[in-house]
């Protein structure tokens, strides 16, 4: 296995193993537990089917608490906006009609 | 959507090299409303109260991206969802954190419009984050 992919959000990693190109669910010592993906080329396209299947997962996952009555809360954090207010003053000033003048 | 707070020292210690947002451990942690943090005066973990995490899954974020375009930079981080095993202590604020350097310097934090005191075995918090704009930007 050459190539340990993590799958955020879900309890399992993940192999490519470029010789075979497939990617593997591995045990905790890193031996191959079940195929995932095949035909799979790059380092990329591995960590684009580790995705794919932690988003079925996730959606099983959600599906599964949902029957099971488990309640599932949520927050959306908004981006904070952080400025350097001399910089943008002075942006303000060169892209304006006033000039300095020497 | 649940409003930024910028923690004020945030400003001051990004220059002061205490955070590499690239490679540091970002972590959130939790209190009460009532422990709120107080941006103007907290700095760090220690300064505030933070719960009980017993029967929480791991709170630490996967960073995505700390980078730059045209000035503006920006911190991605991955949605993160929180597991309980057991009945969670009350809590109503997210706060974000630097957990690799000593101090464990806090960023920014959000709340939620109310305690969430009815969390058990079995359920989930997800902190959701814009993927495009990420939790913060510099410009």
């Amino acid at each position: 296995m050459i190539m340990i992919i993590v799958a955020p959000n879900t309890p399992f990693r993940f192999g490519w193993d470029p010789e075979k190109r497939a990617v593997y669910s591995l045990w905790a010592d890193n031996i191959a537990h079940e195929q995932i993906a095949s035909n799979i080329e790059n380092p990329e396209t591995a960590k684009f089917a580790v995705e794919m299947w932690a988003r079925g997962y996730r959606s099983r996952d959600r599906e599964d608490h949902k029957k099971k009555g488990y309640k599932h809360f949520h927050i959306l954090a908004e981006p904070g906006r952080l400025g350097l207010k001399e910089d943008i003053e002075r942006q303000s000033l060169n892209t304006g009609s006033a000039k300095a003048e020497g | 959507m649940a409003l930024y707070n910028k923690i004020d020292a945030f400003a001051a210690d990004i220059g002061l090299g205490l955070h590499n947002l690239a490679t540091n451990q970002l972590t959130f942690a939790m209190t009460t409303l009532a422990n709120k943090p107080i941006s103007s005066a907290d700095a760090v973990l220690g300064d505030i109260t933070e719960i009980n995490y017993s029967g929480l899954s791991s709170r630490n974020i996967t960073t995505t991206s700390w980078g730059q375009s045209s000035g503006l930079a920006t911190l991605i981080i991955q949605d993160l969802v929180i597991s309980a095993t057991a009945s969670i202590a009350d809590f109503g604020t997210i706060v974000l954190y630097n957990n690799t350097t000593s101090s464990d310097p806090l960023i920014s934090w959000w709340e939620f419009a109310s305690d969430i005191t009815t969390m058990e075995s079995g359920d989930t918090l997800t902190i959701d984050s814009d993927q495009t704009n990420g939790v913060m930007t510099i410009e």
